[in-house]
This record gives structure tokens, sequence and C-alpha cells, in this order.
């Protein structure tokens, strides 16, 4: 039971199929299975959180997901967040200069558009939802400028 | 790294779950939530040959919260946990105040309540709070059937716990408290393992504190119930030399150990202040 | 790397226990985990399971009574042994001293385990020192139930380096 086996799951809205070994990460799964390499690959163990992805609508780390866990579930990435949330977090975090090298900057932003999303308050998202992170370039002080100007601009709370 | 090699199973029942569990050899794990099993498969520190998903299994994630207690499937992610109870004005405030400190939103998505006890990391918050507030776990076997365990019990030592082999943990519950309870620790950055956390609880009539818990985590090999140091307030007057006592009591009862992330002293020390500060959350008595 | 100190004591006269003590292969089923593959003059050729949570270790390998004396009922035993999926490495010494006490015979265990590899470097601080700790009260509980029950044997002490 070590050998391959089919998992079907939706990624970004498409249904999509792999036959992988049950030992393969989800990051893996995105990243060499589906080509979606978006998410990056920082610790493989839960620390950095730059491998965030969205798992049924709430953040995640792939790296800490095997591929069969995500049997049937709805997978979204970087590369596939749309919608006035999206829109806001990019906007920001370009205007901010809010990234330089811009590894960590995928799994931030898929945090962010869900705190936004869920309607979370922007002391939380700084705090919290971004203490998920782990940003070696910015010191994160652009970062906490975009989501003030991001959170201002979606008028929540 | 990447996980080695295993043989996956993901049974559709808790029956096939402890049919499995039973047959396969020592060397299988259960998976849950796997925030803390997964880091350990990608770092090949753990290499079971066997894993078994419980993520099928229906009937684990549940929990219900009333004015008799609390009652959590194994299965309850952290985060669905947490806001079961900030919307619930009958679970205790130590256990709201503990699930937020476990590691950051996007792992409390997906950890489990089970996966975090049966798992008895000596840093971690909620075996803390089963202990000071007397919880029980239940556990089942193919062969034994149903038993329960009082949290005390349960913890038996660094990632060891009352669980056999062949048991899974399939619910966890709290009795209610009567009191104000409060949850404190200490970490380098929020989010990070605790270094020292402590879970109070006590009934004030006024400023006298009466059926007072004390249990911590991050001082030993497993959280412990603070005996003696309740025993320093219990049936009295909290103030601010009372609570210093407190604390001196705090410090002298654990026996930490020192590892690369803090000092016994330090974490000794840093004991007492937890417990004063929880305190003092609970009375208003400054610290 | 995990010194473990234990002293128990059992209802036997000392004679009675220093011999026990020489019968390695009848003391094997007291260490849970072990088995006795091979035994040669003093040296013995055995595995060792030891599992603490997920992580769990087979290590195969050697023992060998390297001192003993009769006299003082002291020996020395040293052991080492290879986890080879894991790539752990692992070695021990003990060390154990007998002497008459009214109820019958106090033995004092020493033992010093030491672990190399990944379970060394990744492993919670604190698990080694756990592991061998829960291995000697093990064995020094099983000991005693063998020899007949003297008083409980405390938990045993254990020291850590960081």
């Amino acid at each position: 039971m070590t050998e391959a086996r089919r998992i079907r799951l939706t990624v970004n809205g498409r249904p999509r199929e792999v036959e992988v070994e049950p030992r393969t990460l989800l990051s893996d799964v995105l990243r060499h299975h589906l080509g979606l390499t978006g998410t990056h690959v920082g610790c493989e163990q839960g620390s950095c959180g730059s491998c965030t992805i969205l798992f049924d609508g709430a953040p995640a780390r792939s790296c800490l997901v095997l591929a069969p866990q995500a049997e049937g579930a709805h997978i979204e990435t970087v590369e596939g967040l749309a919608g006035p949330e999206a829109e806001a977090i990019r906007r920001a975090m370009h205007e901010a200069h809010a990234l330089q090298c811009g590894f960590c900057t995928a799994g931030i932003v898929v945090s962010l558009v869900s705190a936004l999303r869920d309607g979370i308050g922007q002391d939380e998202a700084a705090e919290q939802v971004l203490g998920g992170h782990l940003c070696r370039c910015t010191g994160y002080v652009n970062i906490r400028k975009a989501i003030t100007a991001a959170w201002k601009q979606g008028a929540n709370p | 790294m990447k996980p080695a090699p295993f043989d996956y199973f993901d049974p559709s029942s808790l029956q096939e779950a402890l049919e499995l569990l039973a047959d396969l050899s020592w060397d299988a794990s259960l998976l849950a939530g796997g925030q803390s099993l997964i880091p350990m498969l990608n770092m090949r520190i753990a290499r079971p040959s066997a894993l078994i998903d419980l993520r099928r299994v229906p009937g684990l994630d549940r929990s219900d919260i009333g004015a008799d207690g609390i009652r959590i499937g194994a299965m309850v992610r952290a985060a669905s946990l947490e806001r079961s109870v900030a919307s619930s004005d009958s679970a205790p405030t130590c256990l709201r105040q503990a699930l937020r400190e476990i590691g950051h939103p996007q792992i409390r998505n997906r950890t489990t309540i089970g996966g975090n006890l049966a798992h008895a990391d000596p840093a971690s918050e909620l075996p803390a709070v089963f202990v000071a507030l007397g919880g029980t776990m239940t556990l089942v076997s193919k062969d034994r059937g149903e038993r329960s365990v009082p949290a005390e019990e349960f913890f038996q030592g660094v990632f060891s716990t009352a669980r056999e082999p062949d048991e899974i943990l399939v619910e966890a519950s709290l009795p209610t408290y009567p009191g104000r309870t409060a949850f404190v620790e200490v970490a380098r950055r929020p989010g990070d393992f605790s270094l020292v956390g402590a879970c109070v609880a006590a009934v004030l009539e006024e400023l006298v504190a009466r059926e007072v818990r004390i249990a911590m985590c991050g001082t030993g090999d497993r959280p412990r119930r603070l005996r003696e140091a309740e025993a320093v307030i219990e049936g009295a007057v909290l103030s601010a030399e009372r609570l210093r006592e407190l604390a001196d009591a705090v410090s002298a009862g654990v026996q930490p150990r020192s590892d690369l992330h803090a000092s016994d002293e330090y974490r000794r020390a840093v004991a007492g202040v937890m417990v004063r500060r929880a305190l003092e959350r609970i009375s208003g008595v400054p610290s | 790397m995990a010194e473990i100190t234990q002293t128990f004591d059992v209802s036997a006269p000392t004679p009675i226990v220093w011999a026990a003590l020489q019968d390695v292969p009848a003391l094997v089923p007291c260490m849970p985990g072990a088995a006795l593959l091979q035994v040669d003059g003093d040296t013995y050729i055995g595995r060792l399971r030891v599992k603490v949570g997920p992580i769990a270790a087979e290590f195969e390998g050697t023992a060998r009574v390297v001192e003993r004396d009769e006299a003082r009922h002291r020996a020395r035993i040293e052991a080492s042994g290879v986890d080879r999926r894991g790539g752990n490495r692992g070695s021990a010494s003990v060390e154990y001293q007998l002497s008459p006490v009214d109820a019958g015979t106090r033995v004092a265990l020493l033992a010093d385990y030491r672990l190399r590899g990944p379970m060394a470097q990744f492993g919670r601080t604190g698990l080694i020192a756990d592991m061998s700790a829960k291995l000697t009260r093990e064995f020094a509980e099983c000991l005693r139930h063998r020899l007949g029950e003297g008083t409980a044997s405390e938990p045993p002490r254990s020291e850590e380096e960081p």
C-alpha cells in the first residue's frame, strides 16, 4: 500500500487527478504534479508558512498535508486567488513594497486574502495571521503597512 | 526531506480502524491532523511502516459544550473548537485562551484536539488545561472496548500517554468548573512552542480562593497539578504578598529541564510568574 | 548523554541476586523490546526495540560484561547498537553494585546512555532521558518481581545534557 494511488481534488476551481505515493506532500503534488509552483517550500516542518494554501477555504500548510488527505478537497493556491479581496491584497502589497525576494509572499498573500474574505479584524490579521509566516527580507514593516492599507480600503473593522 | 515510504490506510469506520491497529505491528502510527506527526515524517524522525488516517472515520468530529461540561470528539479541529468556545458562555476561559496559543491560525485549522492530547508534547497547552480541570480521555480498542482515563493519569511522559498501542483516543471531556479560570504562557514569539504555561482555576468569594487548581506545561515531562502550591492559597485571602508566596511555591514545586530553548532556572522562575499572572487575571489582585 | 541512577531493594540474599544477574539470557525478558540472538562467552548479540510516541528505533548490537568483581558484587556491562533504518547509533554503560541490607539486597544501578543520529538531533530534549529512565525502571521492576518484592523502587533519577 505504499504504491501510487489516485487522488481526486479540486484545485483553483478545476477538478484535478494525480497518481502519487501516499507519502507525497500536497506541496509537492501542487508544484511537481500540477505545475503550480507559486506555492513555495521553505522548511517542510510547518514553521515558515511559505507553502500556505487554502484547504476547503481555510489557510493550511501544504507541506503538512499528505496527498491522500486532500482527496475531495477544494484547494486554492496563490495562482487561483481572484476576487476583490485578492485584488486588494495584491495592490496593497505592491504599493507598500511589501516584498523583496518574494519567496514568502505567496503564502502571505493566501493567508491575508482568506483573512479579508472571512472578515477577520486588522489587528488579528497583522498579528495572528501574519504571525504564521516568516519573512527573511523585509522585517515585516511594509507587510503590515500593506495590511493597514488593504483593511482600510476593504472597509473592515 | 520527504517521508519514508509507508503503507497508508484510510478506514471508513472506527471498527475498521481498530482492527487495523490491532493487526498491524508496533510500527503503525495514527494520523489525525498531522501537524505534529507530518513534520516528524518529513524529517524522518518517525518512520512508521504503516499510517492509519482517521479522516474518514465518522462521528469523531462533534463537540458538545453545555452546562454539564464539554465533550470534544478527537478529530475536532482546534480552530473549530475555538469558534464553538467563543460563542458559548459555558466554556472555561482557560480553554479559549489555551486554544489561541496553539501554533498559528494556519496550524489550528488542521490540528485536532485528540491528536494534540495523544501526542503529549510536554510544551503543549491543552494537556495542562485538561489536568487542571480534571478532564477525562476516552479510549477504545478492538479487544477491550471503551475505557476512560482521568487526565492526570493519561499523561505519562514525553510523547507518552496511557493509550495502549492498539487504542484510539476518541473523545476528551472536561467537567464544569464552578469558578474562574485562566491560561497564561510565555513563548519567544507568539505561536512558538510554550516555554512555560500555567492553567489556573479558582472559585472566588470576595478575594478568598477555593477549589484552587494549578497545572503547568513546559516544566517537566508532562503537565502536573501543583497541589502544594494550590494549598498555599486554598481558603486564603488573595493579596499581592500571598501571590508572591504562591509564585515561590510554584517555582519550588516544578522540576523543569534545560534545553536549547530555555534553561531550567529560567523555566523555574517564569513558572511562578505565569501562575501569578493567571491569578491576577482571575482575581484582579495585582501581581 | 543521559545518566540514570536507580536504587531498589530486593528481598533475596545478595549471593542469589548476584547469581541471577549473571544469568543474562534469563534477564532479557525483563527488558521490554529486547531479544537475544546469540551468546558467545561474555558477549551477547541481540536487538532492542524502543518506541516513544511516533518515534521508534530498533537497535541491533552487542552487550559485553567488561568488569566483574564477585567479591564486591560489582559489575559493568557495555552495550552498543545501530538502528539501521533510522540511522541512529546508541550505546550504554550499565554498572551495578549489590549490598546486603536488612530486607535482603540493595541494587544500585548507574546507567549512562548515549545516542547519536536523527533521534538525538531532532528528538525533543528530555526524550532520551525519559526513554532510558523508563527502560531502567521497567527493568528494575521486573527484577524485583523475579527475585522477591523488596521496597518499592523510587522513580529513577535522570540527568541529560542539553
